[in-house]
């Protein structure tokens, strides 16, 4: 510490010797002050940034060259005189030459340079009132990203693909790497296991809660941009951590000037977008006899006066019948009982605060950045919330001139209480609630559950507001990173990083509700603890060999080494009812877990530039990974780039075409398996402890001890294409990428002992266009429109998988999501209605469609059905249209997207048909001719004439003849939205110089409001499954997306 | 300044050689945590999921065969179609014979002769109830690993010397006194608590059941050598090859058929053909002392008014009863079988003094229709109804005394032993192989009938299912082996002429 005021004294010292201040203020060439200038001292790595009013205020010598740069603008540079005062106008660039972007281990590069495409988005450019997840904001801004909600809830997860998924192993991730300001940040989605010991029907914890994605515990009022590395050339610095991708956060830092305080609030209102249409004419009744089971007396004991039948049905008479006679001639009143939507009533209107704080500031040896933030959400499922508070410290110290220590330090806490969805859960229960009973009249007077169905379907509502499960997540990111630039031409980086959270989660299930019935209530403990340690290690080197030729060479190290410790406790059979704690339960269950991966990669990267027109890039890099057999735990792998200028030789005026690139790479990145998949090992058996009895036995998955990395290669070519002085500028790329050695778990013959063997198997194709088009279309001092167009495709194909599987199953429902050779990954299949050769559907003799799929010829008594390819989970193309207009002080965006495709089966559908709920049963008790054809008796069809009386058993719960097919089930996802629309109001220089304040805005923003589709239940974009799930088709059982309107207002002083 | 600039390169420099590739010691963190070595582990570790998966793999083959036997039905009284029983196979060939493989190599080795009984013994359980599912199944080339993803198949004839073998060297081992040092526990011995004598009674017993089994093979000298084991075999139900559950690990028939049934879940209904041999329809008691069956209430609940008699479902029956009203008789909710810590049988001592009975009957020349057998046969008979009322605790006095049980041995029949046995039985796949056979004779099952709704059935009209189908998993990974031993679930099985 000593040494380090030494230091201290020695560096004020020496520059007050020296130098002197020099400050000064950077203007656009219409006089308007240009804030975030960047001001460096060439040849030190002195630099600072301008303020709000665009002032700068630097040390420097006599002679010292100070260069001006800001991205879109020509970069000046001036050598220091004896004046104190350096005023600057910085002019567009109109050939943005040099405008620079981040790439891997947060190495800017120039544009121009780069032979893959790289987008960005400056969190400037998004609204981010009432936003809980930053990479959320990022929805529909990048060709070719895919970012949808798993679920409505505020703490839900956020699933991200790039480029599609990329793994065809159901049980594998493919979610990207998301590096923040040069470090990889974990974004891991935990499910945990959440269900008791026995008789529990319900789906797994990865269904139920729709957990958050860690990197959740962003604020994202501390990030400045976004970068999307999207293909294996923009990302092979990264190696195997980065095969699905990255996302390269940089956050925000101080800038020169006097301090600056950022303040800002918010509120958000939250609704659900959209429910499944329900019928509100008939009530609830028996499905033959249409007789009432049960009327609503609100005097008696239970809430309701029982009739004798099961309670659970809407397949009775209208509601407009006043009275019903029942088959014992008792005659019962029904003028009481009206229709209550279950959908209307269950949900709340959600509300989110946001408190931001901020204050940053910069002088040529310091900058810091200081936020503290916090966001609260009460949400739409009753009793359930999520809050998250974060506090962030960056700072950089200019220790000499060639040596900068920065170093940032982050807190957050976010959890709270969710509601679950899936089978067995509040979401199934309302997808089956009778329509005739409300759901918020769920409590009797003993305060044990009201429900009419007997238990058979448990209350939506009690369920929510007796069960639900809290999270708990503390987590601290620390690092730093020191620069040292010995020579100017060499810089050396090290960076080191621990993140580390602890989850502590825990819920409650009531002996009353279906889950916890068979063990007599349950609560389960879990804790998460994860420690992820980084350390990366960077040494750039630039050298001019001629004028014309120069070089860049970068080395670099890097060490990972992510360490999960899991541990659970489960309490079951509740001794008094209520008391939630441990120590109340008889039966205790407990285990606990380690995962550990260690990663340590080599790497380099040789940038060749000639004339500054061509580019070449080489890169190699080479990890060594925990999860593969020391054998064959090191692999290397290559990239090529190259990208050429070439809009001089085709406008050299550059009238029309201001820039012109074209570029083509191809890549190679490796990924290994997953934890402890390589090998066998002996573990306690699922079921034991038994009777007092510990018992091990081989696990029955074992890993092939030669596995070996599997391989990706992608070829991507690309233009960057400039017109009318950069005013409107398409950038498009193609790539395909062929996996080989696909690592995959093999279903084994069980009579061999095991179930699965974990190997290189199969073969697949990926590939798409992106497009982005942005427009200038109006760029005057009072008026300003610019416009944004996105639009992507995905498409694969599976190539190969092993002679010894003839399918891979994701998910096994009424429709399955499998794939074939020859099937685009996200195939969907399903049972359909019989057709005739010209396609139209046969209608059997008793005047009812047909389901069933190709006739099965192995073996003759399996029922014949099988399935077929019915559609695929994934979008054809992604259209988005971003605008927005400047006037005055006033700003409008909005941004619009378009999903082609992509179908969905919504697991709540088959519940509301055959219970008679949803408004595709409105018709019903009348006879119809459905469409379609019959048989003419000679072999031949003609068009149906059979009459059918459309009835609840004889129609929409019959599943040979209506709802086991995927005519009925599966639905087309497509969908336009209005994904945000934004209006701020930027209060006028004049009058908040009045209130003091610097700057002041206000903001009204709505999210998600508006929505064209012909999908028929919740909000399409809902997945059944949570963030990182490769399951892809399925929703309906889980918290629906909703709408929100924001109010905020920042201040700045 | 030289010297400045290494003292920063030079811990670089040392720093990258720490953690680079070199070392292996530094990416040795691929195992997972609470996982141990071969080695590592006693035969004791190894025993009780070896029991318990044994165990289990009875109760999957139940689940449907209990079906079929008209112990339940669905709970709309849906008979069942062709099964797979794929639980059974997963839990033998993925769980059971992989441990038992384990603890023969330990035993073999380290020559705990105790230990290579016990192996022996369950592994003839598990192979008895595969074949007898299944026919032809994989045994020589099971269960060994990566070394064989697609094991071939053994016929079921090669499956039953195998069976025997296995018996007849677990009785040797388990003669002897074992000198290792090794031996089964009261805590991991699930079955008999480390009591070897009874380990060697059950071989006996168990061999006596697969003797037995080829009656249609072997005829009287299949009755003689099941006689023969029979005499050194279980002598009292506390012999009974059982394993209990408990509060904290709930037996599965509980689970299934009254946990499921008071949430609305997929369960079963007690079937009108044991209803009816329970509750005099059948066979009318003649004392006025009993209506039932006192272990009627033990099986079962008796749903509406407590005066409504007791109406099994009538297999495929859509809900109704025999005698047309609709049926009213579920699991019971604390019966014998359906308890949190209710045992689930494997062979009991009740199911030996039947098989005494049997054998002695067809010794004697009995047959099918035949009338009266000797004293032994009688008297085994009695026994075991008295074993089998004792074991679900219960009086049987009157029973016992009512003419319709105690018939005489004058008029002794078939029919009545495998009555008793049937109701002994509840919920023990073995009963699938006495109706086969006797290929569902109704007279020796009395009453017996196809489902009711059999004859409109797409699959098999009128056709009894008297095996189970390879599971869908291993015909998709074990194809051609798979297909060249596949039959129609209406075929026999080998010994099933």
């Amino acid at each position: 510490m000593k040494n380090f005021y030494f230091l201290l004294i020695a560096v004020f010292f020496n520059h007050f010797a020296f130098a002197q201040s020099v400050n000064g203020t950077v203007t656009e060439a219409s006089g308007v002050p240009l804030p975030g200038v960047t001001v460096q001292v060439l040849k030190t790595n002195k630099g600072v940034t301008t303020d709000f009013d665009g002032k700068y205020t630097i040390q420097a010598n006599r002679g010292d060259i100070l260069r001006f740069s800001y991205l879109g603008m020509e970069t000046k540079e001036i050598t220091v005189g004896t004046e104190k005062v350096i005023n600057v106008t910085l002019q567009d660039d109109a050939t943005q030459l040099n405008e620079v972007v981040v790439t891997a281990f947060g190495v800017e590069k120039q544009t121009k340079s780069l032979g893959y495409s790289v987008q960005s988005v400056d969190s400037k450019d998004l609204n981010l009132s009432g936003q809980n997840n930053a990479l959320e904001s990022l929805q529909g801004r990048v060709a070719g990203l895919q970012i949808n909600r798993t679920s409505g809830s505020a703490g839900g997860g956020v699933d991200i693909l790039i480029r599609g998924v990329s793994s065809v192993d159901p049980g594998r991730d493919n979610q990207p790497l998301i590096i923040v300001d040069g470090i990889a940040l974990n974004n891991d989605t935990f499910s945990g296991n959440v269900n008791p010991s026995a008789g529990s029907n319900a789906t797994g914890s990865s269904e139920q809660f729709g957990f958050s994605n860690r990197a959740a515990d962003i604020n994202p009022e501390d990030v400045e941009s976004y970068t999307v590395l999207k293909g294996a050339a923009a990302t092979a610095l990264y190696g195997i951590r980065a095969s699905n991708g990255a996302i390269v956060i940089t956050t925000k830092r101080g800038s020169g000037g006097k301090p600056k305080v950022n303040f800002n609030v918010s509120t958000t209102v939250r609704e659900v977008v959209k429910t499944p249409d329900l019928q509100s004419k008939f009530r609830e009744g028996n499905r033959t006899s249409r007789a009432p089971s049960a009327i609503v007396n609100p005097d008696s004991e239970t809430g309701f006066d029982f009739l004798g039948g099961t309670t659970f049905w809407s397949w009775g008479v209208p509601f407009s019948d006043d009275s019903f006679t029942l088959p014992n001639n008792t005659v019962v009143d029904l003028s009481k009982d009206r229709f209550h939507d279950a959908y209307d009533e269950f949900f709340e209107t959600g509300i989110n605060s946001q408190v931001n704080f901020n204050i940053s500031g910069a002088s040529d040896k310091f900058d810091y950045f200081f936020s503290a933030g916090n966001s609260h959400d009460e949400e739409i499922v009753p009793n359930t919330d999520f809050t998250r508070t974060n506090f962030r410290m960056k700072g950089g110290y200019q220790a000499t001139d060639k040596f900068k220590i920065s170093s940032s330090i982050t807190y957050t806490n976010s959890g709270g209480r969710r509601g679950n969805g899936g089978d067995k859960s509040i979401f199934s229960s309302l997808s089956n609630w009778p329509t005739t009973f409300s759901v918020n009249d769920y409590k009797n007077k003993d305060g044990s559950q009201r429900n009419v169905t007997r238990g058979i379907v448990d209350n939506p509502r009690y369920f929510a507001e007796v069960s639900n499960l809290e999270d708990d997540v503390d987590r601290w990111i620390g690092n730093s990173t020191f620069t040292w630039t010995p020579y100017e031409w060499v810089t050396l980086t090290y960076s080191a990083q621990i993140d580390n959270y602890s989850d502590i989660r825990s819920r409650f299930v009531p002996r009353d509700l279906d889950v916890g019935t068979q063990v007599g209530g349950f609560l389960v403990k879990e804790n998460i603890n994860f420690t992820g340690l980084e350390s990366n290690f960077l040494a750039t080197f630039n050298k001019e060999i001629t004028p014309d030729l120069k070089a860049f060479i970068t080395i670099g190290h890097q060490v990972s080494d992510i360490k999960t410790k899991y541990s659970y406790i489960r309490g079951e059979g509740l001794n008094v009812p209520g008391i939630k704690d441990l120590s109340n339960t008889l039966n205790t269950f407990a285990g606990d877990q380690v995962t550990q991966l260690r990663n340590v990669g080599v790497f380099g990267d040789l940038r060749l530039e000639y004339k500054e027109r061509f580019f070449l890039t080489v890169t190699g890099r080479n990890d060594w990974i925990s999860v593969l057999p020391s054998s064959n735990r090191s692999f290397f792998y290559p990239s090529f780039s190259l990208s050429s200028l070439v809009h001089d030789w085709i406008d050299p005026q550059e009238k029309i075409l201001s820039f012109a690139k074209i570029r083509a790479s191809w890549a190679q990145v490796g990924k290994g398996p997953n934890f402890g998949q390589v090998g066998q090992f002996f573990i306690q058996d699922d079921s034991f402890p038994f009777n007092g009895a510990s018992g091990f036995s081989a696990s029955t998955s074992i890993g092939d001890q030669k596995i070996d990395p599997e391989k990706s290669n992608t070829f991507e070519i690309g233009t960057d294409l400039r017109f009318l002085k950069n005013r409107v500028r398409f950038d498009y790329s193609y790539y395909h990428s062929t996996v080989h050695d696909q690592i995959f778990p093999v279903g084994a013959a069980f009579s061999s002992g095991l179930s699965t063997l974990v190997r290189n198997a199969g073969d697949y194709e990926t590939w798409g266009h992106e497009l982005l088009v942005n427009m200038d279309i109006f760029k005057t001092e009072k008026f300003k429109w610019f416009a944004i167009v996105n639009w992507s495709t995905t498409g694969s194909e599976v190539t190969s998988i092993p002679n010894d599987l003839d399918e891979i199953v994701f998910f096994d429902d009424w429709i399955t999501s499998k794939a074939k050779v020859g099937d685009e990954l996200g195939s969907l299949y399903g049972w359909v209605f019989q057709t005739a050769p010209d396609g139209q559907r046969i209608v059997g003799p008793e005047g009812k469609w047909i389901v069933t799929g190709d006739k099965n010829e192995d073996f003759y008594f399996n029922n014949g059905n099988q399935k077929v390819k019915v559609g695929n989970a994934f979008p054809d193309y992604v259209l988005s249209l971003t605008n927005n207009f400047t006037w005055k002080n006033i700003n409008l965006n909005f941004l619009v997207e378009y999903k082609s495709g992509g179908d969905l089966y919504d697991r709540g559908l088959r519940n509301g048909l055959r219970n008679g709920t949803l408004k595709q049963t409105l018709f019903r008790d009348q006879t119809t001719v459905l469409k379609g054809v019959m048989s003419d008796g000679n072999g031949g069809f003609v068009p149906n004439t059979q009459e059918l009386l459309v009835t609840a058993n004889g129609f929409y719960r019959d599943a040979d003849n209506y709802n086991a097919s995927a005519d009925v089930l599966l639905e087309d996802g497509s969908w336009v939205k209005l994904r945000t629309v934004g209006l701020t109001y930027n209060l006028p220089k004049k009058l908040s110089e009045k209130l003091k304040l610097g700057k002041a805005s206000i903001t009204a923003s709505a999210n998600n409001i508006i929505i064209w589709t012909a999908f028929n239940g919740f909000d399409p974009e809902g997945s059944q499954f949570s963030a990182g799930s490769n399951i892809h088709g399925f929703t309906g059982l889980t918290v629906p997306l909703t709408q929100s309107y924001s109010l905020g207002l920042n201040f700045e002083f | 300044m030289k010297k400045h600039i290494l003292s920063k390169v030079i811990p670089i420099i040392v720093f990258i050689q720490l953690l680079s590739g070199c070392s292996n010691d530094f990416f040795d963190v691929n195992t997972p945590s609470g996982s141990a070595t071969e080695d590592q582990l006693r035969m004791n570790d190894l025993l009780g999921p070896a029991i318990f998966h044994t165990v289990m793999a009875q109760y999957w083959a139940e689940r449907s065969f209990g079906n079929y036997t008209q112990y339940f039905t669905g709970q709309t009284g849906q008979a069942i179609g062709s099964t797979e029983i794929s639980g059974t196979w997963s839990e033998t060939y993925l769980r059971a014979l992989p441990s038992l493989n384990t603890i023969l190599e330990k035993a073999v080795a380290s020559n705990s002769n105790h230990f290579r009984g016990i192996s022996k013994v369950l592994t003839a359980i598990n192979l008895g109830l595969a074949t007898d599912s299944w026919d032809a199944i994989p045994y020589s080339e099971a269960a060994s690993g990566s070394d064989n993803l697609r094991p071939g198949f053994d016929s079921q004839e090669s499956i039953y010397q195998t069976i025997a073998t296995l018996l007849q060297d677990a009785i040797v081992d388990l003669s002897s006194p074992d000198t290792s040092g090794f031996s089964p526990t009261d805590t991991d011995d699930l079955i008999y608590r480390g009591d070897i004598s009874k380990w060697l009674k059950a071989a006996y017993t168990l061999k006596a059941r697969y003797e037995l089994h080829l009656s249609e093979i072997n005829g009287t000298a299949a009755a003689n050598a099941a006689l023969a084991s029979l005499a050194n075999g279980f002598t009292s139900n506390a012999d009974d090859f059982q394993m209990f559950f408990t509060s904290r690990d709930l037996n599965p028939w509980r689970s299934r058929e009254v946990l499921a049934r008071n949430t609305g879940n997929d369960h079963d209904k007690i079937g009108d053909q044991l209803v009816n041999y329970m509750n005099g329809t059948s066979y009318p008691f003649q004392s006025g002392a009993i209506t039932i069956d006192p272990r009627l209430p033990i099986y079962s609940d008796k749903s509406g008014d407590s005066s409504d008699p007791w109406r099994g479902f009538l297999s495929g029956g859509e809900g109704l009863s025999s005698d047309g009203n609709s049926g009213n008789t579920n699991f019971a909710d604390n019966g014998f079988y359906t308890r949190v810590d209710s045992p689930m049988v494997v062979i009991s001592y009740a199911e030996a003094l039947f098989m005494k009975a049997e054998a002695e009957f067809i010794k004697n020349g009995g047959t099918e229709t035949s009338v009266g057998s000797t004293s032994v046969a009688y008297n085994a008979y009695l026994q075991g109804i008295s074993a089998n009322i004792l074991k679900m605790g219960v009086d049987a006095t009157d029973y016992l005394a009512d003419t319709a049980i105690d018939v005489g041995v004058a008029n002794l029949k078939l029919e009545h032993i495998m009555k008793e046995k049937y109701i002994a039985n509840f919920l023990n796949p073995e009963t699938f192989v006495d109706f086969r056979r006797y290929k569902f004779s109704p007279n020796v099952f009395r009453d017996l009938a196809l489902p009711v709704d059999s004859a409109n059935s797409s699959e098999f009209p009128n056709q009894w299912f008297v095996r189970a189908q390879y599971p869908g998993s291993e015909e998709t990974r074990n194809p051609n082996n798979v297909a060249s031993n596949k039959k129609s679930p209406v075929t026999p099985v080998w010994w099933d002429k």
